[in-house]
């Protein structure tokens, strides 16, 4: 199983949205984070589950993780970090 | 099964809109970034009299034109949920307006983006067994009439647009397996609400596309590599083996990540959703002309079809290209 620690997961966050400068925090959300629209949330989600080999996929509730502090929180109770 | 695709043609409605349209309408939207992962840049809408009906009547009177004897025609499947009315069976219309013969089976088909795969498995059998010898499966859908001009997560996506094809006996087997799937518990993932028997309609119903993407997202990212993978050890083969992949053209997002997780080369996949968007139930057909007529298919490839969506629905073949 692939792992991934908090910062790597900011990372991968950070380069699906697109973000030159290292402006996201755990409340980053969908709200807040202009690039981070309905369609940024699926770059965000196809990422993850590039980085995990396949592994987010099944996750049905990671759909509704719309913010950073949500998506570690996911990963975390799966083990992935 | 002994049965192949003989012919397909296509209708696109005239009217098309492209990013300008959308950044016309919605000027905060960022265009550039919606046509990167949806990858389409032009989409067709129907007109505002012109219904599934009218525009699987024009596809299919191409195939007559090419010198298709309609009273050959032994059934008729039509895939819609965007149907004339919610009764009579908008197949029984098409029979008609077609000037089929009375013997012809004709029904409805209530599925999206997997429906076209449920056609040729019901229109294959029907085929095979000897109940119609030929037939004509048209998947025409008018999806844009239920999207509201500030749907963000539609809007940018569906496109107008109706298939019809000729399925008809084979000297050899050239259409199968299958692989089908179903998984209710996604309805409410993509859905028009107030649509049917289980709302009480009035004058005032509002008749919207709801679709939650993300939730649609995983879906397709989970179930269609398991569908494709389940074809390939049913049919013995490997991608090496496929000539063509043409699954559903839902988004440009979606199929970049279903062959990254199947490691599937971008040169074995044909893609056209950049030029007439997703068409729900016609976009494999759709896909599977123009990538004949673009000499990427070749008499007796070795083709696997995958279609998914709604419902949650999926079904996937392989068939063996039967003309040209």
């Amino acid at each position: 199983m692939v792992k991934a620690s908090e910062q790597e997961v900011f990372e991968i966050i950070r380069k699906a949205l697109n973000l030159k400068e290292k402006t996201l925090t755990l409340e980053s959300s969908i709200r807040d984070v202009e690039a981070w629209d309905s369609l940024g949330h699926l770059g965000i989600l196809s990422a993850l589950d590039k980085f995990f080999s396949g592994g987010i996929a099944p996750i049905k509730e990671m759909a509704a993780a719309d913010s950073v502090g949500k998506i570690l929180k996911i990963l975390k109770k799966y083990s992935f970090i | 099964m002994k049965v192949q695709i003989k012919a397909i043609e296509y209708y696109l409605p005239l009217q098309t809109e492209n990013g300008e349209t959308l950044r016309r309408d919605n000027p905060a939207w960022r265009i550039e970034d919606i046509e990167g992962k949806t990858g389409v840049l032009v989409r067709h809408i129907s007109g505002r009299d012109q219904t599934a009906v009218d525009m699987a009547g024009s596809a299919a009177e191409k195939l007559f034109l090419s010198g298709i004897k309609k009273e050959e025609i032994d059934y008729l499947i039509f895939i819609t949920q965007s149907p004339d009315y919610v009764l009579p069976t908008s197949a029984c219309i098409l029979q008609d307006i077609l000037g089929l013969k009375k013997s012809c089976v004709a029904f409805d088909m209530n599925l999206g983006c997997s429906g076209f795969i449920y056609g040729l498995a019901v229109g294959g059998a029907l085929s095979e067994s000897g109940l119609g010898k030929n037939g004509l499966i048209i998947c025409s859908e008018t999806y844009t009439k239920y999207i509201d001009k500030t749907d963000r997560t539609c809007r940018p996506l569906f496109s107008d647009a109706a298939a019809a094809i000729l399925l008809g006996p084979a000297a050899s087997d050239r259409l199968g397996p299958f692989e089908m799937g179903t998984d209710g518990s996604g309805f409410r993932d993509l859905i028009v609400p107030e649509s049917g028997a289980r709302t009480a309609q009035d004058a005032s119903s509002n008749r919207k596309l709801f679709m939650d993407g993300a939730k649609v997202f995983m879906f397709t990212m989970d179930m269609v590599p398991q569908c494709v993978t389940a074809l390939l050890k049913k049919s013995q083969k490997t991608i090496d083996d496929i000539d063509l992949f043409v699954f559903h053209q839902a988004s440009q997002v979606v199929l970049d990540r279903i062959m990254e997780k199947l490691e599937i080369p971008k040169e074995k996949a044909f893609i056209n959703g950049h030029k007439v968007g997703n068409t729900v139930s016609a976009s494999i057909p759709i896909a599977l002309k123009d990538a004949a007529d673009e000499k990427r298919l070749k008499k007796d490839d070795l083709v696997m079809l995958i279609g998914f969506g709604v419902g949650y629905s999926w079904g996937g073949c392989l068939t063996r290209w039967g003309y040209r």
